[in-house]
Order: structure tokens, then C-alpha cells, then sequence
């Protein structure tokens, strides 16, 4: 396969998602400009400009006609995807550091950072109303998590949010209440992503202990575990096969002058269930900061340190091949 | 798929710092156009290091897909450019949107492959080392030979009853050696290094197919001309632009007689609507030259 190589951001990468038909990738990176592309041939159609800081976590909704972004200006914005017109700020006392749409699209939640004397809190707000005022207050506030919140997102059952953090903790929410039904502690050091299979039933967690989890959405219990050799930044699982995309390396604080094979930024295969690698991907010479399938699993996105996005897509052998 | 050529400019461009920019004004601008093939030209002009007007033409094969969507992706292809790209021309941004240079493949994990690779692999590395036993058995044998020709040799095997044949082509390094000049272990002893032809590439096994059709591919090929003997070498003639092949292959056997023997068969054979041509290749004038 021959990858496109995506060099909109010049800032690190921090967040790719892929729209619910995967036609359309959305990217996040230290540069204060979210972007979003065709996947088929990696054409940046625009950017959402209105941030003045980092901008760390970008979601969009089921049609494809709202983003949402999150960024270290404090601020979160609603976009009007096809246009790229900010419709809304949510303003914060500390960086927003992950945001997502709820499963209908109608709640906005917000996670801020744990800085600025802040605690990390998660807000609820409205997106589905006229007004700009009832949507601009936030109509519950989630608090528990002891660090900062690198992740939220929304079940695709409606019911529930979870969320994880640099605490090492997973925790599901009732969204009706507002409560946190369960928590769980899973890794000793920071989470640093949390992505759904697509039935819904497993969480991936990726963590800087090195290893990524597998758990059960019902239970939060921990059925599968990876292990690598280098904190993992982001984790994927495959839509259509067992398999689960690791993208991680060196710290970046840590990356001098060894050499890209030394630093370990390649993208790594796993067997879901077997928990055994596959192979590897390589092409970032910086560690790699965040993974995404394409819905139907052909093709994959990851965003690394160094600011590019690399688009990959499958070889057929990929598909025909046994793993068993 | 790009070559560079460097024209020379009618005066040396004398730049300062500061203007910069504004000579990017003065290169001529890029140009785009389809010949008659379906091939995509793209010119472009950039000054390098030297000040010198640098001429790019790139040649890309196009290929058009079509492709069933929902309705909903199909509404959002019709969105205009926005942001930092709003003036952009339709189509990937060249500095932003780039095709990676190499080819990036999955490497999978030691003992991990799949298996039908892994068959294949495993095949290709016994008939590598299939090969190389033989051919050390047959320099074995001529070294002996020419050791045992000497007469010395044969004393020192007479006096030294306990020996063991294994040792033979090492004793016999001892007349060369006595000149006291180093001699490269493959010049040693008995072995020419003539002799041992299987390292220079010759044509003398090599069969020329022609009349394939141009999506002939070299799995086709070997499964079509291994039942004769083992191959050596696929080669098929493609078009540098398109990749297409162009209608003839090589087929290098390690043996001239498994060679003969599939021109015998195979010329004349229909393969894929067409009647396969088979003839010996003429050797190449020069050393890599067609083949």
C-alpha cells in the first residue's frame, strides 16, 4: 500500500475521527486549527478557524453536520461542519481536553482539564435547542474523576457515558441521572484513549503503562491485554477483523536523536483475541499520538508527533490472509 | 515517473534576501493536460540551489473508479472548499496532500505469517539451499578430482592414512599458498572460477514468450512453465507509464534441457485467447541490456 501523506497541521496530532459513512476524517493538533478530509484521496476540504490554542479532541455527529471541538483556549466550539461557521462557544476555566456528542446527537459533553486550580470536570450541554442561551449553560455537571479526563464518549445504547482519565480509571455514567454507575481501575498509569468496538460490546484503553486493555462494556471488566514496549497513545479495534491498531513510541519528551527504529513509531497489529502481534506498520518518524479505522475497516488514519496524518489503505492480501 | 531537466535561464537571477517571494512571480506556471492515451501531464518549474530555472515534467496513468455511495456521502461531495483552503482549486492541495514515496506493507511478526506466505517462503528457501548443496557438492568433487590429480597430494594422503577426506581441497590450498601471495579462498586449490557458470547470468536457458496478453501476470507464468524444470527468473516486459504489460516475458530455467523442452511444448500453445510465441532469447549485446 502506498499511504497518503496528510500535511495540513504543524503542530502534533492529537485527535483523528472518521464520520459515521467514513468518508470524511476529522483532525486535531497542537496548531489551533481542526481540519477535515476527503478519506478517498486525502483532500482537506477545510478548517475550522476560530481557536487560539492547542485544540486536543474533535467529534463530529451521525449526519455529519456538526463538530464539535475542544481546545487549551479553554474553550469549546460547535461547528457547522460543511462550512466550517463557529455556531457556539462553551467557555471553561481550565483546557478542554476531550469532548463528544451523546448517541442522538441532541447533549454536547465537555471535559476540562485538571490545571489552573481547576478540578477536571465533565459538562452536559444542549445542542438540540434555538436558543443560544439555554445552550450555552451547561445543564449538569459530572465530577469524580481525580485527574484529568482524556476521554469521554457515548454508548451507542443512549444510556450511558464513560469516561476515562490520567487517573487510570474507567468510569460509566447514567446519562439520565447524571450519576457514575461504575468505576473501574485499570491501568497504573494514564489513559490516554478510549475507543468503542463497533457493535459497542468492548472499550479499548490505551495507556503510558504500555500496554492497551480490552474491556467489556457491561461489566468494565478487563478481558484482553497488549502489551508493548513503549507507552501507547492511541488503540483501534478493526470493524470487520479480530484485530486491534496499537499507535504509540517514545515519549516525545524523551525522542533526541535516536533513529525512527529505535524509537518504535510504528503502528502495531495485534490479534484481539489472541493477544499476539501481527506485524507492524511503519512511516512516522515521531511517536504516534492517535489511530482511527475507517468504519469499514479498509483503511486506517494515524497522526503522529512530527504533524502528519498517514492515510493507509489495506491490500487485499491483508483481508485473504488466515491468522488463525 | 518524473524527470528533471535544468534549462538554462537567459540571465543568472540575482536574489536578495528579502525578495524572496516575488520571484516565484517570474516562474512560468504550471501546467496540466491530458494527451491522447489517458496520460496526465503535469509541468512544473522551480529555480534550485544554483539559480537555475528547473523544468519538472511528471507523468501520471489516471485511472477512473466509480463507485456506489449513500446518498448522503454523494450530497457531501458537492461541498465547496473552506478555511484556510477556501481558494484552493478543486482536487488534493500538492503541498498538503502527498502519495507516499515508498511502499509500505505490514511487516508481519517472524512465524506469524499467514500461511499460504509463509508455504511459499518456506518452498523458495529449500530450493535456494536445494541448490547451494549442489553446487557445493559439485565444487567438492572437481577440488578432490584436482587434488588427487596431484601427485603430491597423493603422497601426503599416502603418508597421512588417518586424514579425513574432508580435509582433501584444504591440504591442496598448501601449493598455492607457498608462493606466499594471499589467494582468495573461491581461487584456491582446484576450482576455476570459470568453471562455476551458475553465478554469471547466462541466457542460454532463457526462453522469450510473446504474444502474452498484456494482464499476464508472473504467478500466471510460473504456473504455466514450471511443470518443465525449475525457473530461475520471471521477467515481463511492462510499460514504464501505464504498468501494462507489453506482450513478452523471459523465462530463465536453471536447465537448458527443462528450456528446450517447454519451447518444444509451449510454442504455439493457447494461453488466454492468444498463441503463445517460445523461442530461445538472444543473448544481449550488453550485460543488462533488455533482459
Amino acid at each position: 500500500m502506498r499511504p497518503l501523506i496528510l500535511k495540513g497541521h504543524e503542530r502534533p496530532l492529537t485527535m483523528l475521527k472518521y464520520n459515521s459513512e467514513g468518508d470524511l476524517l476529522f483532525s486535531t493538533a497542537k496548531d489551533s486549527t481542526p481540519t477535515v478530509w476527503w478519506t478517498s484521496n486525502g483532500e482537506r476540504i477545510g478548517t475550522y478557524r476560530g481557536h487560539s490554542g492547542a485544540v486536543w479532541a474533535i467529534d463530529v455527529n451521525k449526519d455529519s453536520t456538526r463538530v464539535v471541538t475542544g481546545s487549551a483556549d479553554n474553550s469549546a466550539k460547535l461547528w457547522k461542519a460543511e462550512t466550517g461557521e463557529c455556531l457556539l462557544t462553551w467557555v471553561h476555566k481550565s483546557p478542554v481536553r476531550c469532548v463528544c456528542f451523546s448517541s442522538d446527537d441532541r447533549l454536547v459533553f465537555v471535559a476540562t482539564s485538571m490545571l489552573m486550580g481547576q478540578s477536571s470536570e465533565i459538562y452536559q450541554y444542549r445542542v438540540d435547542t434555538e436558543s443560544s442561551e439555554e445552550a450555552s449553560v451547561p445543564i449538569r455537571t459530572l465530577s469524580g474523576h481525580s485527574a484529568t479526563v482524556t476521554r469521554v464518549l457515548c454508548h451507542p445504547n443512549g444510556a450511558s457515558l464513560i469516561s476515562t482519565g490520567e487517573d487510570g480509571t474507567v468510569r460509566k455514567w447514567d446519562i439520565e441521572t447524571g450519576r457514575n454507575t461504575e468505576t473501574v481501575t485499570v491501568h497504573q498509569k494514564p489513559v490516554n484513549d478510549l475507543q468503542l468496538s463497533k457493535s459497542g460490546g468492548q472499550l479499548i484503553t490505551a495507556s503510558s503503562d504500555f500496554s492497551a486493555k480490552i474491556l467489556d462494556f457491561r461489566s468494565l471488566k478487563v478481558l484482553k491485554t497488549f502489551l508493548t514496549d513503549r507507552p501507547v497513545n492511541s488503540a483501534a479495534i478493526s470493524p470487520i477483523l479480530p484485530h486491534v491498531l496499537l499507535g504509540g513510541g517514545q515519549e516525545a519528551s524523551q525522542v533526541t536523536t535516536t533513529g525512527d527504529r529505535a524509537g518504535r513509531f510504528e503502528a502495531r497489529l495485534f490479534h484481539l483475541i489472541y493477544e499476539e502481534e501481527i506485524g507492524i506498520i511503519r512511516g512516522h518518524f515521531g511517536p504516534i499520538n492517535t489511530v482511527a479505522f475507517s468504519p469499514d475497516g479498509r483503511q486506517f488514519a494515524s497522526g503522529a508527533e512530527e504533524g502528519f496524518i498517514r492515510l493507509h489503505n489495506f491490500d487485499e492480501d491483508y483481508f485473504q490472509a488466515s491468522y488463525n | 515517473m518524473a524527470s528533471s531537466s535544468v534549462l538554462p535561464t537567459t540571465k543568472p537571477v540575482i536574489r536578495e534576501w528579502a525578495d524572496e517571494d516575488d520571484s516565484s512571480n517570474k516562474l512560468p506556471p504550471r501546467e496540466e493536460w491530458y494527451d491522447e492515451e489517458g496520460l496526465k501531464h503535469v509541468v512544473e518549474y522551480h529555480i534550485n540551489e544554483e539559480n537555475k530555472l528547473v523544468k519538472t515534467t511528471k507523468v501520471f496513468g489516471v485511472k477512473k473508479e466509480t463507485k456506489q455511495v449513500s446518498k448522503s456521502v454523494a450530497e457531501r461531495r458537492g461541498w465547496k472548499k473552506f478555511g484556510d483552503c477556501q481558494r484552493a482549486p478543486p482536487g488534493p492541495e500538492p503541498g498538503v496532500t502527498a502519495v507516499s514515496l515508498d511502499d509500505v506493507s505490514i511487516e508481519y511478526k517472524r512465524g506469524e505469517e499467514s500461511e499460504g506466505e509463509e508455504d511459499l517462503k518456506a518452498k523458495e528457501q529449500k530450493d535456494i539451499q536445494k541448490m547451494l548443496a549442489m553446487q557445493r557438492f559439485k565444487r567438492r568433487l572437481e577440488e578432490r578430482r584436482a587434488g588427487v590429480a596431484n601427485w603430491a597430494q597423493l603422497m601426503a594422503l599416502k603418508a597421512g592414512a588417518q586424514r579425513d577426506e574432508l580435509e582433501v581441497p584444504s591440504t591442496t590450498n598448501t601449493n598455492s599458498a607457498n608462493t606466499g601471495k594471499y589467494v582468495p579462498p573461491h581461487l584456491r586449490g582446484g576450482v576455476k572460477s570459470s568453471s562455476d557458470s551458475s553465478y554469471t547470468r547466462d541466457d542460454s536457458a532463457t526462453v522469450r514468450v510473446s504474444n502474452l496478453s498484456p494482464n499476464t501476470t508472473e504467478s500466471d507464468l510460473q504456473e504455466l512453465f514450471h511443470p518443465f524444470g525449475n525457473i530461475r527468473r520471471i521477467f515481463i516486459s511492462k510499460d514504464r507509464h501505464t504498468g501494462e504489460g507489453k506482450g513478452f516475458a523471459f523465462v530463465a530455467f536453471s536447465n537448458r534441457e527443462d528450456a528446450r523442452k517447454c519451447i518444444e511444448k509451449l510454442d504455439g500453445y493457447g494461453y488466454d485467447h492468444l498463441i503463445l510465441r517460445c523461442e530461445w532469447a538472444k543473448p544481449s549485446e550488453n550485460k543488462r541490456g533488455q533482459k
